[in-house]
């Protein structure tokens, strides 16, 4: 059991979850000590946020002494794709990156740009980034089901939302 | 216990008129499709279809609502057994053995146990809640921020109980979703952790956050693989395996009922509700198991536990709703509207003048229970088909249906955000194995926690002492306390039997 845990708690990727653990916890009893310092303010977040930092220190304490390497990461990226059974071409890993960056794509677009538009691009690239090929099927899928989610999405909200069709 | 006079009533109420039964069938199927697609959940549902109400008499009006409340209680479980999406917080223990089985080919019996299990519970609610409506309000007024502080707290306690390899790893999950919940607005007017974000200061939107953790961490670890299930030959849809199921859900009589019975006191809570019942009836049938070892991987008990008490709950949150008027959680709420909507106030003086009323509500319900499993078998039968449909447009759509539902559920772009933010998150947490519905439980009770806590101390000016002029309070504590050295006790023994 150990044995199999080991490439998780020793790799780069696990000490950088918990920086990101430590650092918002700082951060949040910073800003909590900040605004006030009364009892009913602080009764959960102090407590809560001294055991996380002690358990996430303990985590590190152990990544450390096991060394981490960028090994344990890719033991876990093979694993996956075993795992899966991962298709040919783009890595696993490649492929949540890419359909990572294009999420946060999609939610910028859904702000700064418009919501139809910005559903049938994401699900368009999205298609093509998992690898298909059927590049006149993928686009007609991604439209028709742009246009009834955002469409079904206007007829739902009590205010508009912004489009290009509807 | 039941008044026989009204009860006749409620029954000329039901057959007098069939303009009645006219919305329940539309009910059902709008509750299970919202209920099944994750982000839109059965608030929203009954809030999208509360202006139709004002057309219809009371009576249909409520029964329209409570048909989209018992349709979506079992249609959140749908996704949470084929994708390992929970449709809303109610179904997230339902995926821990429900989309194992899948996985292994094993959905359609999986969804007919998750229908059947459903289907009895959420009758058995109203059985409870007919017999004892007036007992249940009554106990529940006994429940004051201490005694609720500690049904929070035992639920924290139940990150103890979920399947981390590490215990340290539950808790830094568990507790850091309690910091996460404490964002916002607190109780004593300060705001903390919104860095300037307005959208913060009503806290983290508590569902998309739910879904970007468990969508994402399941949607990314499926990119590459063509199928949710691997094996082409299991990929078939049975009608004898949700069949199957079925029976195989009265095999667990006990089960059932514990499930159905936990569901029905926590769904009386207001506040706490469905989403934290599928949670501690799950990990009270696991304690109790034989073979606790087998829940996680597909254990038919643990879908059966955690969709009785989901569904169950309902009973007990309509049982407050009646009886005191108070809305246990989102779903009662908008049933409050609709009861303003007709100039209805619910309480005790509404159950006393208006009894067949209440009656005629549960025996409704009955109805819609048989309807469900009616109308329930057909359309996990063709919800099943999901698991022919490749990954590689399923994923794209999932995500696309979760960040609108989002939007939908936020009403601006905090829905949207927050799902994004917690797919990055859950996906490195499930990588580094930190149990995601640890977060999640933390997220869910974090908040009530720390608002109880700090009533029950300024009513205790801070003396310890007060606990123990609250013996609900006590036995809550002790049952706590109980809970969590057994679970420890056993966690420990397994680590060293596997040693």
């Amino acid at each position: 059991m150990k044995h199999d845990s080991q490439p998780h708690d020793s790799s780069w990727g696990h000490v950088a979850l918990m920086a990101i653990f430590i650092v918002a916890t700082l951060a949040f009893l910073y800003d909590t000590l900040r605004q006030s310092r009364q009892l009913e303010n602080i009764i959960v977040v102090l407590p809560v946020s001294v055991i996380v930092l002690l358990l996430c220190a303990y985590q590190l304490f152990k990544a450390f002494r096991n060394r981490p390497v960028r090994a344990g990461d890719r033991a876990i990226d093979t694993r996956q794709e075993a795992d899966t059974g991962a298709r040919k071409g783009l890595s696993a890993s490649a492929r949540i990156g890419l359909l990572m960056t294009l999420l946060g794509l999609y939610v910028l677009g859904l702000i700064y740009f418009l919501f139809d538009v910005s559903t049938f691009l994401f699900m368009w690239l999205a298609l093509l980034v998992q690898g298909e090929r059927r590049y006149v099927f993928s686009f007609v899928y991604s439209l028709l089901l742009s246009l009834f989610v955002i469409w079904s999405l206007t007829r739902m909200m009590p205010f508009p939302v912004e489009t290009l069709l509807f | 216990m039941i008044d026989t006079i009204a009860l006749g009533a409620a029954v000329d109420l039901l057959l007098g008129s069939w303009q009645p039964w006219l919305v329940v069938i539309p009910g059902i199927l709008i509750g299970l499709i919202f209920g099944a697609i994750p982000g839109l959940s059965i608030p929203v549902a009954m809030a999208v279809f509360l202006p139709l109400t004002v057309y219809l008499d009371f009576m249909p009006a409520i029964l329209f609502l409570t048909a989209i409340f018992t349709g979506g209680g079992f249609g959140a479980g749908i996704p949470s057994i084929l994708m390992n999406i929970p449709g809303s917080a109610s179904s997230v223990a339902t995926a821990f053995d429900g989309y194992p089985m899948a996985q292994r080919g094993e959905h359609s019996l999986a969804l007919g146990l998750a229908l059947t299990a459903s289907s009895v519970a959420n009758a058995f609610g109203y059985v409870l809640l007919m017999l004892f409506v007036n007992s249940m309000a009554d106990a529940v007024l006994k429940l004051g921020p201490m005694e609720m502080f500690l049904v929070a707290a035992w639920g924290l306690t139940l990150i103890a109980a979920l399947g981390s390899q590490e215990f340290s790893k539950g808790l830094i999950a568990g507790l850091a979703g309690v910091l996460i919940s404490a964002i916002g607005m607190s109780t004593s007017g300060d705001i903390r952790g919104t860095m300037g974000v307005v959208y913060l200061l009503d806290g983290v939107p508590v569902v998309p956050a739910l879904i970007g953790l468990f969508a994402a961490s399941e949607l990314f670890r499926l990119i590459g693989q063509d199928y949710l299930v691997k094996n082409a030959s299991q990929r078939r849809i049975s009608v004898k395996d949700i069949l199957a199921g079925v029976k195989l859900t009265f095999k667990y009589p006990g089960i059932v009922f514990r499930g159905s019975f936990i569901g029905v006191l926590i769904g009386m809570i207001p506040g706490v509700g469905a989403s934290v019942a599928n949670l501690v009836s799950y990990s009270s049938v696991k304690r109790h198991s034989k073979h606790p070892e087998a829940f996680g991987k597909g254990e038919p008990a643990g879908v059966i536990a955690a969709e009785s008490a989901n569904s169950s709950s309902e009973g007990g949150s309509m049982a407050i709703l009646l009886a005191l008027g108070l809305p246990g959680g989102a779903a009662t709420a908008v049933m409050l509207g609709a009861f303003a909507m007709h100039n209805v106030t619910g309480g005790s003086r509404f159950m006393s003048e208006n009894l067949d009323i209440v009656y005629a509500i549960i025996l409704g319900n009955f109805v819609q229970v048989v309807l469900l499993f009616v109308i329930g078998l057909g359309f996990v039968f063709i919800a099943s088909s999901i698991v022919r449909a490749p990954l590689n447009y399923l994923i794209p759509t999932v995500f696309v249906m979760a960040i609108i539902g989002a939007f939908t559920l936020t009403g601006n772009m905090a829905g949207p955000i927050t799902v994004f933010v917690f797919s990055l998150l859950g996906w490195l947490m499930r990588r580094y194995e930190y149990p995601v519905a640890a977060m999640v439980i933390g997220l869910l009770l974090g908040k009530m926690a720390e608002g109880e806590l700090i009533r029950s101390h300024q009513i205790s000016g801070g003396d310890p002492a007060f606990l123990l002029s609250r013996p609900i309070a006590l036995v809550i504590l002790l049952l706590l306390v109980l809970s969590t050295v057994m679970s420890l006790l056993k966690r420990r023994k397994r680590t060293h039997a596997h040693a």
